[in-house]
């Protein structure tokens, strides 16, 4: 299939700006998947973090609960068991505290990956209408220039097949009418010699020699001689 | 004198055609020829050798009223005059489509000498191209007056009529 220029060149352009449009979408999804990942990671690493925190400072508690019992180890029962009570109490209290503060950093992350991924949707949604609407374009343009083309085309065979037409019409007439001529001086032809053959046997001596007669009359009536 | 012009218009009036100019000239030249010869009967020999039409003419002038025998100088002067009078002939060409025969010969130069002069002979062709009538040639003029040239002109000048009727 051969294009004209003017048509192959804006369906390469074309070609280009999707295949370009398309590459920096690719690029793009890279990115946040990347950008993704890191903060599973992050998200995973601060989770370890925070255990590790939380287990430290329980340590810590359990230490400093250990030391005050081996201090205080006259102390008396009631006051030991509402030591225990309270150390208890106290280690509750954090672990809620810890779990709170765990659940709200989740849900913060959680969040910020929902807003993150809306975003991205947005970005792909958006790059993908911009592509679909500049392909729209340029089919349409291109589609606008093929079948201005094709019309003149169209138009330029159209003028040829005309001219052509006419000039075999032309040549057709010509050779009719010098056909129909050589048929007619072929009939002449033909006429002549016939009658000429039928007059030339039928004629007897008698009217041969009267025809000359006749003929020197005619010579002495118009004083030719 | 008389006789000799009356012999030689007597002679002149069978003589028609140019092949009997040739004829007539080629027995002139026997005749003369006999003349100058030693032998008794040479020229009464030349007589009996030419056209019998001819010799009566030459006998009944010139050998009846001489008795005694040939008056050869009139005879010379005779034939002298003759072939200058057959030179003197002129020469009417006509074209014809048939073979003529003497009556047809007679017919034309009949009218030839009425109607143009007699001191005309007929040289004849046969030409069946032209079908009928006759052609004339005299003395640089040309007169066509054949069934061809007719029918030519009738072809010509009503050609289309003729196309389409056929």
């Amino acid at each position: 299939m051969i294009f004209e220029k003017t048509v192959f060149f804006p369906l390469i352009i074309s070609l280009i700006t999707t295949s370009t449009a398309l590459l920096m979408l690719a690029v793009s999804y890279l990115k946040m998947l990347k950008k993704h990942n890191l903060l599973l990671k992050e998200e995973g690493r601060l989770k370890l973090h925070q255990h590790k925190k939380e287990a430290e400072i329980l340590e810590e508690a359990r230490q400093k609960a250990a030391k005050i019992i081996a201090d205080a180890h006259l102390v008396d029962d009631n006051a030991q068991n509402e030591v225990q009570e309270q150390l208890k109490t106290l280690s509750l209290n954090k672990i809620k505290d810890f779990e709170k503060t765990s659940t709200d950093l989740f849900r913060v992350y959680k969040q910020e990956l929902e807003d993150l991924k809306l975003n991205t949707l947005k970005i792909v949604n958006n790059i993908t209408k911009d592509i679909e609407n500049d392909t729209i374009k340029e089919l349409k343009d291109f589609k606008e220039i093929l079948k201005k083309e094709t019309y003149a085309s169209q138009k330029i065979v159209e003028q040829k097949i005309e001219q052509q037409y006419a000039e075999t019409e032309k040549e057709i007439e010509a050779y009719k009418e010098d056909r129909i001529k050589k048929v007619e001086d072929e009939i002449y032809n033909i006429l002549q010699n016939v009658s000429k053959l039928v007059l030339g046997k039928a004629i007897s001596l008698q009217d041969h020699e009267q025809l000359v007669i006749d003929a020197l009359n005619k010579i002495k009536e118009e004083k030719v001689l | 004198m008389n006789n000799i012009t009356y012999a030689c218009s007597n002679i002149l009036k069978s003589t028609k055609t140019v092949a009997q100019k040739e004829q007539l000239a080629q027995e002139v030249d026997q005749l003369t020829a006999s003349l100058f010869r030693q032998e008794t009967n040479a020229f009464d020999n030349a007589l009996k050798s030419i056209r019998l039409e001819i010799s009566q003419i030459i006998i009944d002038e010139f050998l009846n009223e001489e008795p005694k025998g040939v008056n050869k100088e009139m005879v010379k002067y005779f034939l002298t005059e003759l072939k200058k009078r057959l030179q003197n002939l002129r020469v009417i060409k006509l074209s014809i489509a048939f073979s003529p025969s003497n009556h047809s010969i007679d017919r034309i130069y009949d009218w030839i000498a009425k109607n143009v002069g007699d001191e005309y002979i007929l040289d004849i062709q046969v030409d069946k191209s032209i079908l009928a009538g006759l052609t004339i040639s005299l003395e640089g003029k040309y007169i066509d007056l054949s069934l061809k040239k007719t029918l030519d002109e009738v072809f010509k000048n009503k050609r289309q009529e003729i196309i389409r009727n056929f």
